[in-house]
């Protein structure tokens, strides 16, 4: 999966949020992101990995994204 | 599927600190799992490793088990704590030493 279809699919998520792609290794299927959204206030860690997961939920399923490291953090959330 | 979920019930069941990973503590197969494991004996705490590589209907059924696409995975008491994202922020939070304190 390309870098840019992740962050097109994560924008589709939370649209208008600060969405970042990295590719770890450079194979397109070790991937970290980074989403800043106030869609995660009140929801816990696992939730937020949760919700991020699951745009790539077919992906994950056949390997065609082996590795997802996910960051998320609120808007007022220094980091995370 | 039944069965998977009974077997993962019972290992859970009978170990309160469980990492579901790729290959064992000795020898991990995968760089999270080697973090996740890394993390866990830097606390000191003692912990089954399941290899899922060793067990196909385990590596699937424990995915759909507690909504959880990836390995590895963390139970503490029954309790899905997270992946190694999460294992490792909690860790320099100081908050996965806190859960240990509290839940063992």
């Amino acid at each position: 999966m390309k870098p840019t279809e992740i962050k097109e699919r994560l924008s589709q998520k939370y649209p208008g949020d600060l969405v970042e792609v990295f590719d770890l290794t450079g194979t397109e299927n070790h991937y970290e992101v980074l989403v800043e959204s106030d869609l995660f206030t009140g929801l816990s860690r696992i939730q937020r990995h949760q919700a991020v997961m699951s745009a790539f939920a077919a992906e994950l399923k056949t390997g065609e994204v082996h590795a997802l490291s996910i960051k998320t953090r609120t808007k007022g959330e220094p980091n995370g | 599927m039944a069965d998977v979920k009974e077997k993962i019930d019972q290992i859970l069941n009978e170990n309160p600190v469980v990492l579901f990973m790729k290959g064992t503590a000795q020898f991990p197969m995968c760089g999270f799992s080697a973090r996740a494991t890394a993390i866990l004996q830097d606390l000191d705490v003692k912990f089954e490793g399941v290899n899922v590589l060793d067990d196909p209907e385990i590596r699937e059924g424990i995915k759909a088990y507690g909504n959880w696409p990836t390995i590895p995975q963390l139970y503490v008491k029954k309790e899905l704590v997270g992946g190694s994202d999460i294992m490792m922020e909690m860790y320099q939070a100081g908050e996965l030493q806190t859960l240990f304190k509290n839940k063992l």
